[in-house]
């Protein structure tokens, strides 16, 4: 099932910015989010970036490692929600952390919801869906 | 631009099997950017058994362990990911209930498994002894 390009409007290809220090790691969810989703990715390495091509690309969500160098994921979530240009895009946080507190933590900054690292290529479109509200 | 159901016509289950070979060949790439990051944590390491670990030295280490954590699960290397979780354990100790040298020698031990886990000495791909590389995320029956 393609469930991200099924619940996307006719004609419309849904824009994601994917923002992850780890260059692999941004390679494999952006050839997921394509194949698997059929959604269309851009890249960011840090949150500085990320509020930089917010500001310009304006995708329809963004999807944003925690732990990065220079910006980490919450800082650059604050700064998009507090910036009216990029305040309505959706933000995800992916994380690889596992402890209580933490994702607590997390889940009180500004986004729409937390996923775990690793993840499963195959599954990360529709898990993105769910918690977009995409499907 | 190609619409939605021009992407779903080659996504979907459809992009399994490339999906597949994709994965199969960043593996390698993400086992050489493993094996660096565990020569980072090693050499904190050995600065925290010697006493003179510092500050800066021990989050760059622990950035580099929780990195590994999220690589190395991804690209099915189970195993190697978990110990990833220990060595951030190890890094992060704030209760002080065990000693540095004991934290480091636990520490260095988990790097050896991580060594292998990783096929950095002599292991495989694959964390189950089987050659093949385990399911990235512990999910689907989909990789």
């Amino acid at each position: 099932m393609n469930a991200a390009a099924d619940a996307s409007p006719p004609g419309i290809v849904r824009r994601v910015l994917v923002v992850d220090d780890d260059e692999l790691i941004l390679e494999v969810a952006t050839m997921s989010l394509e194949m698997v989703g059929g959604w269309s990715v851009t890249t960011a390495a840090d949150g500085q970036e990320a509020l930089d091509r917010a500001r310009v690309e304006q995708p329809d969500a963004i999807v944003m490692d925690v732990m990065m160098p220079r910006m980490d994921g919450p800082t650059a979530a604050i700064a998009l929600r507090q910036d009216p240009a990029t305040a309505g895009i959706p933000i995800v946080l992916l994380t690889a952390s596992v402890l209580a507190a933490e994702r607590a933590a997390l889940a009180e900054l500004p986004v729409v919801g937390v996923l775990s690292k690793p993840f499963d290529p195959m599954l990360l479109p529709a898990e993105l869906s769910a918690v977009l509200g995409w499907s | 631009m190609p619409t939605d159901p021009d992407r779903a016509a080659a996504g979907g289950d459809g992009a399994k099997a490339p999906m597949d070979a994709v994965m199969a060949a960043f593996r390698d790439r993400a086992r050489d950017t493993n094996l660096a990051r565990v020569e980072v944590i090693e050499e904190a390491l050995g600065h925290l058994q010697r006493g003179v670990l510092r500050e800066e030295a021990r989050l760059t280490a622990r950035r580099a362990a929780h990195s590994l954590v999220g690589s190395a699960g991804t690209f099915g290397m189970r195993e190697a990911s978990e110990l990833g979780r220990s060595l951030e354990a190890i890094l992060d100790d704030a209760t002080g209930a065990v000693g540095p040298q004991v934290r480091a020698g636990r520490g260095l031990e988990v790097v050896t498994r991580l060594r292998v886990a990783l096929g950095g000495s002599g292991g495989s791909g694959g964390s189950d002894g089987s050659g093949a590389p385990n399911r990235p995320g512990g999910g689907s029956d989909s990789w």
